[in-house]
């Protein structure tokens, strides 16, 4: 799975989560996932359970502190999808 | 033929036993334990799904006090002369694969007005392990012509000498609770997929609760320190159970959340005692695992640390994996003890994982007693079913759970239960 695959399956799945579709083009991969978009714990905890459910990756509380830029997901899940 | 069947049958039935026990080795579940028997009054259709020639032959076991007559199609009837006359033996009914042919429809519906049992595979062909092909809607014709009820069965499909079956008779339906118009393609499509969603989920539940033994190491520690525990204070933890739904607290078998108002510390003790013929995991607040002892005691009773302060991942992985395990969780989505007054507004935690784990979630009232040692009175309602996984459900799934325990708990006001 190549980074642009992994970058549009997770944008569709944060806009998803936060009911808004202009993210989509919004998100970039410096986009900081916690400050640049407004999202509660239902929203973070969504957005990772949706990843183990796409990629069959799961995100544990030791992965967390460094998943902070939308480019930081990507290259976790590229790594534990390979 | 009949002479011949009736002597026949019950000599392969009775000399297969020890094939049965060896090559089956078959566990059976049911949809809902209470109202089920595998005993059939008057004629029936069971719909299964079908991995292999076997199938029927477990069948042919599973209700050992009938004859269940299959109908399978003409390139098995006339496969081989031994088939042959074994199907003619239990009284197979052909059909053709011309999808004209609806003699068989006539035939099994005629069989079943007589009381007969009719067994019929909608999927026509053998599909791959853990997977169903598309049905054909004919089953419900045949159910709704010959006004019986339709008994879904499912089975795992898993048949040899070192394996073993796992299979789930389910709730008996009638054709009427899917298709309103028999005759109107679509609304019997729509009732076929319902049907069939219907079987989907009884493999789901099928799969977790084979994996739930009744006796395994890792449970032993949680299996002895209930009856520990219990075995000390039974006497001044007393429960009254009051059902307040359609089904007992008790019946409620596989993957489950229980979720309740949290109102002292004892309430997992009293839910514990009232949930004893099962394991129940339960989350726990990070401050309450004091110290090692307590820890190894906590998680040797089935506790899960949570960090309510922090977003704690793995808290929710852990809570997920356990009901993926066939096993019960005790939630109290408030988060917190709430001694007195109104129920608090409820997390969403408890619906994001009932629809990742595509668990129901049974919603219970603990009502106030004056001291931890009176009698804890506890309300069960209906269960709230999962949600699909989508972010617009997730609100709505944890506000109905929140407004059945208000209605319990209106329930235990009214019976004048409340500060007993």
């Amino acid at each position: 799975m190549t980074e642009k695959e992994i970058f549009d399956k997770l944008v569709t799945i944060v806009a998803d989560s936060l009911e808004d579709e202009s993210l989509k083009e919004k998100i970039t991969m410096d986009t900081n996932v916690f400050t640049d978009i407004e999202m509660n714990s239902l929203a973070i905890l969504y957005i990772s359970m949706s990843i183990e459910n796409v990629f069959g990756v799961r995100i544990t509380n030791n992965d967390l502190p460094n998943l902070v830029l939308t480019k930081d997901f990507v290259k976790f899940i590229k790594e534990k999808v390979a | 033929m009949k002479f011949i069947s009736a002597i026949l049958i019950p000599i392969m039935k009775v000399t297969g036993i020890p094939l049965e026990l060896l090559f089956f080795k078959r566990k059976t579940y049911y949809q809902y334990r209470k109202m089920q028997k595998r005993t059939i009054k008057g004629g029936a259709l069971i719909v299964s799904n079908h991995h292999s020639f076997w199938d029927y032959i477990m069948v042919f076991f599973l209700f050992f006090w009938y004859k269940v007559r299959p109908i399978v199609s003409y390139e098995i009837m006339h496969k081989n002369k031994v088939l042959t006359f074994f199907l003619r033996v239990v009284g197979a009914i052909e059909v053709s694969r011309n999808p004209l042919d609806m003699d068989y429809i006539n035939k099994a519906v005629e069989l079943i007005r007589k009381g007969k049992k009719v067994i019929i595979y909608p999927e026509g062909h053998f599909a791959p392990i853990g997977k169903f092909l598309p049905f054909s809607n004919s089953y419900l014709k045949i159910a709704q012509e010959a006004n019986c009820p339709i008994i879904p069965l499912y089975t795992d499909g898993h048949y040899g000498f070192f394996k073993r079956n796992h299979v789930m008779v389910g709730t008996p339906v009638y054709a009427s609770d899917f298709v309103s118009d028999i005759n109107d393609k679509d609304d019997r499509e729509q009732g076929n997929s319902r049907f069939v969603s219907n079987m989907k989920e009884m493999g789901e539940i099928t799969e977790k609760r084979s994996k739930t033994p009744l006796f395994t190491f890792k449970m032993f520690p949680m299996d002895f320190g209930k009856v520990f525990i219990f075995a000390h204070i039974w006497p001044f933890i007393r429960v009254k159970v009051h059902n307040c739904g359609t089904r007992k607290h008790n019946t409620y078998e596989g993957p489950l959340i229980v979720s309740a108002n949290h109102i002292s510390f004892t309430d997992p003790i009293v839910l514990i005692k009232a949930f004893f013929y099962r394991r129940l995991h339960f989350l726990i607040a990070k401050e309450v695992y004091a110290n090692k002892a307590r820890n190894a005691g906590l998680n040797g009773l089935g506790g899960i640390k949570i960090d309510r302060q922090s977003f704690d991942i793995d808290a929710i992985n852990n809570a997920c994996d356990v009901l993926n395990k066939g096993r019960a969780l005790l939630v109290f989505p408030e988060g917190h003890i709430i001694r007195e007054g109104e129920i608090d507004a409820f997390k969403n935690g408890i619906a994001i994982m009932s629809a990742k784990t595509k668990t129901n979630i049974l919603p219970i009232y603990i009502a106030k007693s004056k001291k931890w040692y009176h009698r804890h009175h506890i309300f069960v309602g209906d269960v709230v079913k999962y949600s699909p996984f989508d972010m617009k459900k997730m609100t709505s799934t944890a506000l109905e759970v929140s407004s059945k325990i208000k209605a319990l708990e209106k329930i235990a006001k009214d019976g004048g239960y409340l500060n007993d």
